[in-house]
């Protein structure tokens, strides 16, 4: 495009950002183990970069390569943000404004805490439970419309965003981060909690399933059906009462979800035994 | 009762491996754990290679509420979801379709969730091998090296770990959930407990989400709010999500999370 400065200025062009956040964007955790996560998925989404921008110099490509190789591990899909950040300081470097390694290692260390915690947070703690609800609802009777939403609905708005933070993380740089953690972006996660908390109630309401079998049997008159008495207090009351217990034992008790799964198993034993349920 | 062909296993052992954590082929994670591997994607993906769209999808949501926001920061992986959506959800379908309840299959997917995680554990640990190749290729200068030590060593193990067990439990698992019903009938005190626990356990997840999104316990009220309409008025999911989306276009216009101050006030406004 600029034909001016491209004798001595390297560029990347768009193919290349391109294939690079693509590499990032399906391979992140391909090789993952415990010991290096994700430090070679960023590696192997840098070679485009690499290959372009220090191409013929080998020394410089493996010092490269070793420096995107150091242990790395955020949410990978709001995370691409950091690969475009460092595709643009590789293009600033290689042009030859000095950023040491250390300098590039200390942005990655420094960003992939915070966005694995925004992250993770976001995009399974909320925006997925959020259109699963959803696609719940229009599931009813085994019907495919809700599998269908969910596909299509995650997979087109979660590969646009992902796109969308890797470009501005190139064009903005560290700035591109404000997107991901300022006021505006702050707001709208707590206006998505909000939502995901009003729809979650509702599919607790639908499938969460307690029931007792109690009765009273007061001799003449026909007996006293103690779930219809506890539905007249409250719709569903028990499915509601069991909801807050689970989160009272994880929220006050810090429980992890495998031993209220555990009490869970315990108190439907208990109860059938008793012809509770 | 339902038989499952070594055709039908081979696909539904197929799908588990492409929806597996780690694997690129289906749009990386996205593709592969955030979307194949959610119970109510692999339910209708079930549902079609056996022939049963219906029960499959009824099945696979009733999983998914148990799993709804299942987060597995650092590879963490407190339940192997990916056998609970395929090995879990198939013998899910084998059983309702031999008479037993949508209740009880959520009860033994989730046990097989719990077993699972032995496979992701072993994956985690068996890619360091793959690992130090890829160092040395990286101190060599290999691209191809590293790409086939990233990509296609890591992932050929992965299939084994993913392809044999889902394989080998659905396509045995059409008598296994044969026998299981004819020793314990429907009125048996064990199916009655799963019955009843499978009804209860999408309270956890529930409950896990619950936890996420609420930071003071008066938040419970939307939560609440939610319930009550569904419960007591009858409205559809639908309705629901209309109502939420205007308390948080509310809250998102009519809210100030911190002051903002003088300095950045030019990014505030491009964001918005």
């Amino acid at each position: 495009m600029e034909v001016k400065a491209a004798e001595t200025a390297k560029k990347l062009d768009k193919t290349t950002l391109r294939k690079s956040w693509w590499s990032w964007y399906v391979g992140n955790l391909s090789s993952m183990s415990f010991e290096w996560l994700e430090s070679f998925g960023f590696a192997v989404s840098m070679i485009p970069v690499i290959k372009k921008l220090y191409g013929g110099n080998k020394e410089e490509e493996i010092k490269a390569l070793k420096r995107h190789s150091v242990f790395y591990n955020t949410e990978p899909q709001l995370g691409a943000a950091v690969n475009g950040i460092m595709c643009g300081m590789e293009e600033e470097r290689a042009n030859g404004v000095a950023i040491d390694d250390e300098v590039m290692n200390g942005i990655k260390v420094g960003l992939m805490g915070p966005l694995a915690g925004i992250g993770d947070a976001m995009i399974p703690g909320m925006y997925i439970p959020l259109l699963l609800s959803i696609a719940i609802g229009l599931s009813q009777g085994g019907s495919a419309l809700g599998p269908l939403f969910y596909i299509v609905s995650y997979l087109t708005t979660i590969t646009a965003l992902s796109y969308f933070v890797f470009f501005k993380g190139y064009e903005l740089g560290t700035k591109s981060v404000e997107l991901i953690v300022g006021e505006a972006a702050q707001r709208a996660r707590e206006a998505f909690n909000l939502l995901g908390s009003i729809v979650v109630g509702g599919v607790a309401a639908s499938y969460v399933n307690l029931q007792t079998a109690l009765s009273i049997n007061t001799g003449a008159e026909k007996e006293i059906v103690i779930n219809e008495v506890l539905n007249g207090i409250f719709p569903k009351v028990l499915p509601l009462l069991l909801v807050i217990f689970c989160w009272s034992l994880m929220a006050k008790k810090k429980m992890s979800p495998i031993k209220v799964m555990g009490i869970l198993v315990l108190l439907a034993i208990i109860g059938v035994a008793l012809n509770f349920f | 009762m339902m038989e499952v062909s070594i055709l039908q296993a081979g696909i539904i052992a197929v799908l588990a491996y492409l929806g597996s954590l780690s694997v690129p082929w289906f749009l990386g994670l996205s593709g592969g754990w955030y979307t194949l591997t959610r119970p109510i994607v692999s339910g209708l993906l079930i549902g079609l290679v056996l022939g049963d769209v219906q029960t499959g999808v009824l099945v696979g949501v009733a999983v998914q509420v148990v799993y709804i926001a299942l987060v597995t920061p650092g590879g963490q992986m407190p339940q192997d979801l990916n056998s609970a959506a395929y090995i879990g959800v198939t013998l899910g379908v084998l059983a309702v379709r031999a008479g037993s309840s949508v209740q009880s299959a959520v009860a033994v997917a989730t046990a097989v969730g719990a077993v699972g995680t032995i496979f992701h554990n072993f994956m985690m640990v068996t890619n360091s091998f793959w690992n130090h190749r890829a160092i040395k290729n990286i101190n060599e200068g290999d691209y191809k090296g590293l790409v086939f030590n990233h990509y296609i060593g890591p992932q050929a193990v992965q299939f084994l770990y993913r392809f044999i067990p889902t394989f080998t439990v659905v396509y045995f698992g059409s008598n296994l959930a044969t026998n299981i019903i004819a020793y314990f009938p429907v009125d048996s005190f064990v199916m009655r407990t799963l019955t009843a626990l499978g009804g209860m356990l999408p309270a956890v997840g529930v409950a896990i989400l619950l936890r996420q999104v609420t930071k003071k316990d008066i938040d419970l009220i939307q939560f609440l709010l939610g319930f009550t309409l569904v419960a007591a008025m009858g409205i559809n999911m639908i309705s629901l999500a209309i109502i939420g989306s205007f308390f948080a276009i509310l809250h998102f216009r009519y809210t100030n999370v911190k002051p903002v101050f003088s300095g950045n006030s030019v990014e505030e406004e491009e964001e918005l």
